[in-house]
């Protein structure tokens, strides 16, 4: 079978970097980590004590919580590492985010209602913002004053984004927005949100689309929360109806959004698949220690389960510390976020269905009321491992399908050919859709 | 062996398939989970109006005199409608007192439970010993002292069956929830159904059947949790491969990439499975052949392939499969809740390693 040889040389290249990375032990490396760590022991709890937990977005409090994180965090100049002071970055480099990332680890952060904004859009602003747009919207985003969602899904274009209808019709020196977007991620709780639009339904499909940056509270626009299987209200449907853009609000070109919808689902991959929040955190020390609670840590069955885990997560903290490295050497991530993402799907069904294996008839509970007595910790459990059962088939979906990351490594990384499509070339505006 | 239903069975299912069908669309289903209860009062009288709430009792106690077969079929239809009804506990608890209950017994309770106006349910599972044919709670000079959790439909029964472990092992007894010394917690299980910790201190208990009367009733649960998945399970299935035929991406219904129309087929194959060692484990229940392996067999496969076609059912949809405004998620809950009924399929893989080589 032919490896595209772009992809061997990238597998190398990206093994040194990360050889570098964790031989470089320098002083100063040193003081940075224990700034990290004298942070995160002051204003966090730590990942292996039972006390601590990560709100979801869904709280308010869980905002509210992850927004004081944040702003102590720029505070302390431990904010937007990588990025230059005049945009309220702390002006250090990526070197320093991945030792931040690494260190960061051992500890709950309360940021997960930060994560699009922070792991998509804050990157996307920041290598495809104009000075102008970097100056107004980059210091409120890294402090978490100003919220950012990722809209690009719409209810015929999932898995095919590329064949998105909202349209944006130039109107003098504003856009003028129309269409709807679907499950999107924390509309109902933020502030801006990075919108792929059509800007020329006579261009194939790929060619005539456009990114904005949209203010949600612009008139026109009707955000409508949307409860997802787990009971959360986690994503939304948005309706766009005569939405005026500024033009200034274009991030690239004209007709360039498809690359930077490319960029951006890539820094999502990587963000899901590889990234230092509660989605990577690995989960069979936790489930070990669950076993031992119940006592169940001595069953055979139980006990080759948590190994099996042991085993996938070891592997997807290597895949995941290998592209991180390479970001940290100024790489921009290929299609090996595909591999990230996929494999944090996998092993995520995998914590699923050991953690259902262990809590067994307490996996049946959601809720309880009522407190105090020795059945508690069980009842806990299988309420937490519950929410996390039914929560765990939407990282299958969201960033891209497993398919559609397969589809991705088979063409991309292998050389496979692509699969034949009867509309390739065609413009947007006569390819049949329902 | 012969699993083709009978003409009886056929009007039966028939019957329970257009009541249920008629009366459960969306509007209802949102209706019933907004009151809370997670019961469809009108729809069980309807059930109970067509003769459909004592199938497998006795007719001198009211019933229609089929088998647990017959039973197995009606809990599918329920599993295919999701129906939030409390069909499982009390028919499995009728069945037992039917068959191992006092004539006098049966002759006092049997009739309100065919004719709905008597529910009855079961309080078998526990905390913190998953070997549910020893159980922890104890019954000693008509007293009952422990605590049973996930108790389904506590607020609508007029008397639970408990597993107990009397002076002479293992025991089933009949309580009534409003005796004196029961303190309830109420949850909530996965499909958001209410479900309660149950403690019981010096409760008053009536003894029903003997040594084999809990055995029979966790084979009888065991069967119905099964049946019910078949349902669940088919029903997922034929809904996702409607979806995926008319659900387009890339100018093609999504069906027609291999990736989901063999994962799909797959699926095919997992519930033709969960048909057949369920049917298998309700014929040999019915025909007084020993069903233990059988009914771990269906059990474990029910567990773990419903799961699968949970999961594959789930994920084809799409964002469709993760929003509660599109129905498929109720399937997707009643399975998970299944699957972990009397322990997840770990337990019974255990359970069945301990039969087989003993
Ligand atoms: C929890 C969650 C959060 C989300 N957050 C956001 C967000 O913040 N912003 C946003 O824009 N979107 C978001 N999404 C949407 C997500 O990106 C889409 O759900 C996803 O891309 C799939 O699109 P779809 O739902 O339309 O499913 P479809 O595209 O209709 O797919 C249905 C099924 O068909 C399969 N399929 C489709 N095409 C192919 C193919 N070519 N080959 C093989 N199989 C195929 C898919 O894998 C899937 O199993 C979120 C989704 C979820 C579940």
């Amino acid at each position: 079978m032919p490896i595209a040889s772009g992809a061997t040389g990238t597998v190398t290249a990206m093994s040194n970097t990360h050889r570098q990375a964790s031989d470089d032990t320098s002083a100063d490396d040193a003081a940075f980590v224990a700034r990290v760590e004298a942070f995160h022991a002051e204003h966090c709890v730590r990942i292996d004590d039972p006390a601590g937990s990560d709100a979801g977005s869904d709280d308010p409090d869980g905002l509210t919580a992850a927004r004081s994180y944040q702003g102590a965090l720029t505070d302390a100049g431990l904010a937007g590492l990588d990025l230059p002071n005049e945009y309220g970055g702390a002006g250090l480099t990526a070197h320093h985010q991945e030792l931040f990332t690494r260190a960061a680890a051992a500890w709950h952060r309360p940021d997960s209602p930060l994560s699009i904004s922070h792991g998509m859009c804050l990157p996307m602003l920041a290598q495809f913002g104009t000075h102008e747009q970097k100056s107004t919207h980059l210091p409120g985003v890294i402090r978490g004053t100003s919220i950012w969602c990722q809209m690009f899904s719409e209810p015929g274009a999932g898995s095919d984004v590329a064949g998105l209808s909202t349209r944006a019709v130039l109107d003098g020196d504003e856009w003028i927005l129309d269409g709807q977007k679907v499950w999107t991620s924390g509309a109902h709780y933020c502030d801006h949100g990075l919108v792929v639009a059509r800007t020329d339904p006579t261009l194939p499909k790929h060619q005539g689309l456009s990114m904005f940056i949209v203010d949600l509270r612009s008139s026109g626009v009707e955000i409508r929360p949307l409860v997802q299987i787990s009971g959360a209200k986690g994503f939304n449907e948005v309706f766009f109806s005569d939405v005026r853009v500024p033009a200034a609000n274009i991030l690239g070109d004209v007709n360039q959004g498809w690359n930077l919808a490319v960029s951006m689902l890539m820094f999502e991959r990587v963000s899901i698949g590889a990234g230092g929040g509660a989605l990577n955190a690995k989960r069979h020390p936790e489930l070990i220690q669950l076993a031992r609670d119940l006592g169940r840590s001595n069953e055979p069955v139980i006990r080759q389960a948590l190994a099996a885990l042991h085993i996938s997560e070891e592997i997807k903290g290597y895949i995941g510390q290998r592209i991180r490295s390479a970001v940290a050497a100024g790489r921009v991530p290929g299609p090996e976020g595909s591999i990230a993402k996929l494999t944090g799907a996998l092993v995520a069904r995998q914590a699923r269905d050991t953690a259902m294996a262990i809590v067994g008839t307490a996996g049946q509970a959601f809720g309880r009321r009522g407190d105090g007595n020795e059945l508690d910790q069980r009842a806990t459990a299988g309420r937490k491992w519950s929410g996390f059962c039914v929560s765990a088939a939407g990282i299958s979906l969201a960033g891209g399908t497993d398919e559609v990351q397969r589809n991705i490594i088979g063409e991309r990384v292998l050389g496979l050919p692509r699969e034949p499509d009867p509309f390739k070339g065609a413009p947007w505006q006569d390819i049949p859709r329902n | 062996m012969d699993f083709t239903p009978s003409d009886a069975q056929q009007a039966m299912v028939g019957l329970a398939d257009r009541i249920m069908g008629d009366h459960l669309d969306m509007g209802r289903h949102l209706a019933v989970e907004t009151a809370g209860g997670w019961f469809d009062r009108d729809l069980w009288e309807d059930l109970a109006s067509a003769g459909l709430l004592g199938i497998a009792l006795g007719t001198d106690v009211g019933g229609s005199g089929l088998d647990v077969v017959a039973l197995a079929l009606l809990l599918g239809v329920q599993g295919s409608h999701v129906a939030p009804l409390p069909l499982l506990p009390s028919s499995v608890a009728a069945v037992i007192v039917d068959q191992h209950g006092s004539d006098e017994q049966r002759h006092r309770l049997l009739p309100d439970v065919a004719a709905g106006g008597c529910i009855l349910t079961v309080a078998v599972q526990e905390f913190l010993d998953d070997r549910l044919s020893q159980p922890s709670v104890t019954f000693k000079d008509g007293l009952l002292h422990g605590t049973k959790v996930v108790v389904e439909h506590l607020d609508a029964a007029s008397l639970i069956l408990v597993t107990v472990r009397g002076p002479d092992g293992p025991r089933c007894v009949l309580v009534d929830p409003m005796a004196a010394g029961i303190t309830r917690v109420e949850g909530t299980s996965t499909r958001r159904q209410p479900v309660w910790e149950v403690t019981f201190e010096a409760t008053p208990a009536e003894p029903v059947g003997d040594d084999t009367t809990v055995g029979d009733l966790l084979d009888h649960l065991r069967l119905g949790i099964s049946a019910t998945q078949l349902g669940v399970t088919e029903r997922a299935l034929s809904m996702t491969a409607e979806y995926t035929s008319t659900r387009e991406q890339f100018g093609r219904p999504i069906a027609t990439f291999q990736a989901v129309g063999q994962r799909l087929a797959d699926q095919f194959v997992n519930v033709g499975g969960i048909r057949l060692v369920t049917l298998s484990a309700a014929w040999r229940l019915a025909n007084g052949a020993d069903a233990t392996e059988d009914l771990l067999v269906s059990k474990w496969w029910a567990s773990e392939r419903a799961t699968d076609v949970a999961n594959a059912t789930q994920h084809c949809h799409g964002g469709m499969g993760v929003a509660v405004d599109y129905p498929l998620h109720r399937y997707t809950l009643w399975n998970k809740h299944l699957t972990a009924s009397l322990g997840a399929g770990t337990q019974s893989l255990r359970a069945l390693g301990d039969h087989l080589a003993r």
